[in-house]
């Protein structure tokens, strides 16, 4: 009689194998896939990292246009976030900057930064200028790539024009005569006309058939005023342009002293109006404080200069500095202070009044060097 | 009688003994590389440390509160204006919400300062925001696990030659540009 | 009869007992690849860019405030003392009194010394101590006058261990023009 002992043993072994076989496949994959999910969270953290990095490099060195090879983020895009709640004050900010669709992230709740709202390419473009009212308040940077495209049209023999053109060398950027001469998107991520005459971007004007009918927020446009005080953003909606700023232009609030205005230039940078209020109340916030700061160093420059200080003999100086008889520093310094905090609490469109005294403070300053007084700045 | 043959049985030690085997190597690859991962890990904090303490520094040289400035020119580079410096730590003082609301959001954990090696040696606190931890009975404990000093040798501008708030002196010299350094410690 | 795992090939027993042997020989053999591979990675490591950073950083800081600052000096059978700034006076001075056929006269005998060069050296000396070498930091601090292809020794502050060190960083030169003189060069090199 055939024993039926081996069959079964044989039976055995291969159901014993594949059963053990598949658990630790399993184990295996679930590993490999938990180890994916875990090495991709740690690749946009570690990219988010690089960016503050940069960031804060680029922003230190003012004046300065840097170019950083981001080809390695190709299928990445980034985004620019800078928000303003219904109050429109600093506490009202809410602004960050990370990977879309990721959760790497990172909070900005200072630093100004002015850039599209999402922006993809091989190459940032990195920019820092100072702001200066009329003591430097701290540097405003602008974020933009080589695959965002700028047509500035408008302004010809202008200085700013001039300026603008030998400033942006490197950037993606045509200065043209007239609107025809704007070509496809193409490739391009994002295109902005920049109009400094008013000639192109007019509220219901057409677009360009070239950038005609292109995607949700990919042509914008800012209007720069005739006298490069206010900025009107635009947007094209179809084969249309559609003016952003309902509520009015928006003020540039600069002293007018310098030959780049970090306010204006970072108007051309910014996404929208929204993006750039909020983004210059973070630079007001920082004012406010540094005015205090100059009041107190204000404070122990009197004393110096006091009747019964060290720097008596210099009685000009203390004229300059607090004189009762008005345009002083220190009522000027008062007087800044007080417009700061309204603006800080109510919003961008309250922080107008700042301009003039930052023209005033100037002056006084300026009073103090050829005096040979200690300046205030 | 039948002879009984134990062969099967043998197979099926064998077996369980190669599965067994197999997995304690596969035991002693996850301690590998778990302690790996570890190590990796720590590499990777001190990194991080290391390029939180290069941002905080070049933040720090470059703080309007205290860059030198030179009217409406370009900063003084390596300068700190000790006037400001007086200036920013009274601020400080009377508004302390200005240091956990506004810069720990710039510097986070951090010791800052600002020291005098000539004329005379004087060292003055801009920033100091120390991990600490509370206990039970609220005494605090320092909460960091490491430390991260840099050193940059800077000059430092007195346009009132030693004289601080109020008129005190505090160096008895007519000179504008002494000599010092910056300190930065981030914590982690 | 026949043992585990032998079998008949041309008529003769072929054990496999060996074929397991080496099986757990090569597996051995894989992992100490794989611990030295991960030792050496840890080993082969560069430089941290942040000791880089700072010791470039720092080489060129210090050059610069060591330059503008302010040295108190008090002459010989002189009540008031002047404030002299490093570069601008006090080794513009030095470079005068160490040129060639100058005539060996220092507008600066400060402070007991009998020139200026003399007096900048112990008081760069000291100021670089109190930092740098605080900090364990090796330097070199030297200034020259460049005349065509000639060079003569200005200022040279050494804290020692410098020439043995391959990672060093130098603050570039800063380099002043002299009248009558000619140019002087000044460096400071940082080492581990």
């Amino acid at each position: 009689m055939a024993n039926k002992r081996g069959q079964l043993t044989l039976s055995f072994n291969w159901i014993f194998v594949l059963i053990a076989g598949t658990m630790i496949l399993l184990f295996f994959v679930g590993i490999i896939m938990k180890q994916k999910t875990v090495s991709e969270q740690k690749l946009n953290f570690d990219v988010v990292t690089v960016m503050d990095s940069i960031l804060t490099g680029s922003t230190v060195s003012e004046q300065t246009i840097n170019f950083v090879d981001i080809s390695g983020l190709s299928g990445f895009e980034l985004f620019f976030d800078c928000e303003l709640d219904d109050g429109g004050g600093y506490e009202d900010i809410f602004a960050q900057y990370g990977i879309t669709g990721t959760t790497a992230s990172s909070e900005l709740p200072m630093q100004v930064l002015f850039a599209p709202k999402t922006m993809e390419g091989n190459e940032m473009i990195t920019w820092s200028l100072p702001y200066k009212m009329p003591f430097k308040v701290m540097d405003l940077l602008m974020v933009t790539s080589t695959s965002i495209k700028y047509y500035v049209i408008g302004g010809k023999g202008s200085d700013f024009r001039h300026d603008l053109e030998n400033a942006t060398s490197g950037f993606t950027i045509e200065f043209i005569s007239d609107i025809s001469e704007i070509s496809a998107v193409g490739n391009l991520f994002h295109v902005r006309v920049i109009d400094l005459d008013g000639s192109t971007l007019v509220d219901g004007a057409g677009v360009p058939e070239e950038l005609a009918n292109a995607g949700v927020g990919v042509v914008t446009g800012v209007l720069v005023g005739s006298t490069l005080g206010q900025v009107d953003y635009f947007t094209a909606s179809g084969d249309k342009w559609n003016r952003l700023t309902g509520a009015g232009s928006v003020p540039i609030i600069a002293t007018g002293l310098f030959e780049k205005e970090a306010s204006l230039y970072g108007a051309l940078f910014a996404a929208d109006d929204e993006v750039y209020k909020c983004n210059m109340m973070k630079a007001f916030k920082r004012y406010s404080i540094l005015v205090e700061i100059y009041q107190n160093k204000l404070d122990s420059l009197s004393a110096y200069h006091a009747l019964d200080g060290p720097g008596a003999s210099k009685t000009s100086c203390k004229g300059f500095l607090s004189d009762t008889t008005g345009n002083n520093m220190e009522d000027t310094l008062s007087s800044l202070s007080g417009e700061l905090s309204t603006c800080i609490e109510h919003g961008y469109d309250d922080c107008l009044q700042v301009e003039p005294l930052a023209n005033q403070l100037h002056e006084l300053n300026a009073n103090l060097r050829a005096d040979t007084c200690e300046r205030l700045y | 009688m039948k002879k009984m043959n134990k062969k099967a049985q043998m197979q099926m030690l064998e077996t369980i003994g190669v599965i067994f085997i197999f997995f304690v190597l596969i035991l002693f690859g996850s301690i590998f590389y778990f302690k790996f991962q570890e190590i990796s890990f720590q590499n990777k904090q001190e990194e991080l440390l290391a390029q939180s303490a290069m941002d905080t520094t070049l933040v720090t040289l470059f703080l309007p509160e205290i860059q030198c400035s030179r009217g409406d020119s370009e900063a003084e580079d390596n300068c700190i204006d000790l006037g400001k410096v007086r200036a920013l730590q009274q601020v400080l003082k009377e508004n302390p919400k200005y240091l956990t609301d506004y810069y720990f959001n710039l510097f986070s954990y951090a010791n800052i300062s600002v020291t005098m090696v000539h004329p005379v040696e004087h060292s003055w606190t801009i920033y100091e925001f120390e991990k600490v931890g509370v206990y039970d009975n609220g005494s605090e404990y320092s909460a960091w696990d490491r430390k991260e000093a840099t050193y940059f040798v800077v000059t430092l501008r007195d346009e009132l030659k030693g004289i601080g708030e109020n008129n005190e002196e505090f160096y008895n010299k007519e000179i504008v540009y002494g000599f010092g350094y910056l300190t930065v410690e981030v914590f982690s | 009869m026949l043992t585990y795992k032998t079998k008949l090939i041309f008529g003769y027993k072929i054990s496999k007992k060996a074929q397991a042997e080496m099986i757990g020989l090569v597996v051995i053999v894989i992992m100490i690849t794989l611990g030295m591979l991960f030792l050496a990675k840890f080993a082969l490591q560069e430089e941290p860019a942040k000791k880089i950073f700072t010791r470039k950083g720092l080489a060129y800081s210090t050059m610069s405030a060591v330059m503008k600052t302010e040295l108190e000096c008090i002459e010989p059978f002189d009540v008031d003392t002047q404030e002299l700034e490093v570069q601008d006076i006090l080794l513009e001075d030095c470079a005068k009194y160490k040129k060639p056929n100058s005539g060996g006269s220092s507008d600066y005998p400060c402070n007991g010394y009998s020139n200026s060069c003399d007096f900048l050296e112990a008081e760069l000396t000291e100021l670089l101590s109190k930092t740098l070498g605080v900090w364990q930091k090796d330097y070199v601090f030297s200034s020259i006058i460049v005349d065509g292809t000639t060079e003569k020794e200005l200022v040279l502050v050494d804290s020692g261990g410098c020439g043995y060190s391959s990672e060093r960083d130098s603050s570039g030169l800063f380099p002043i023009y002299v009248s009558d003189v000619g140019l002087v060069e000044s460096v400071l090199y940082i080492c581990e």
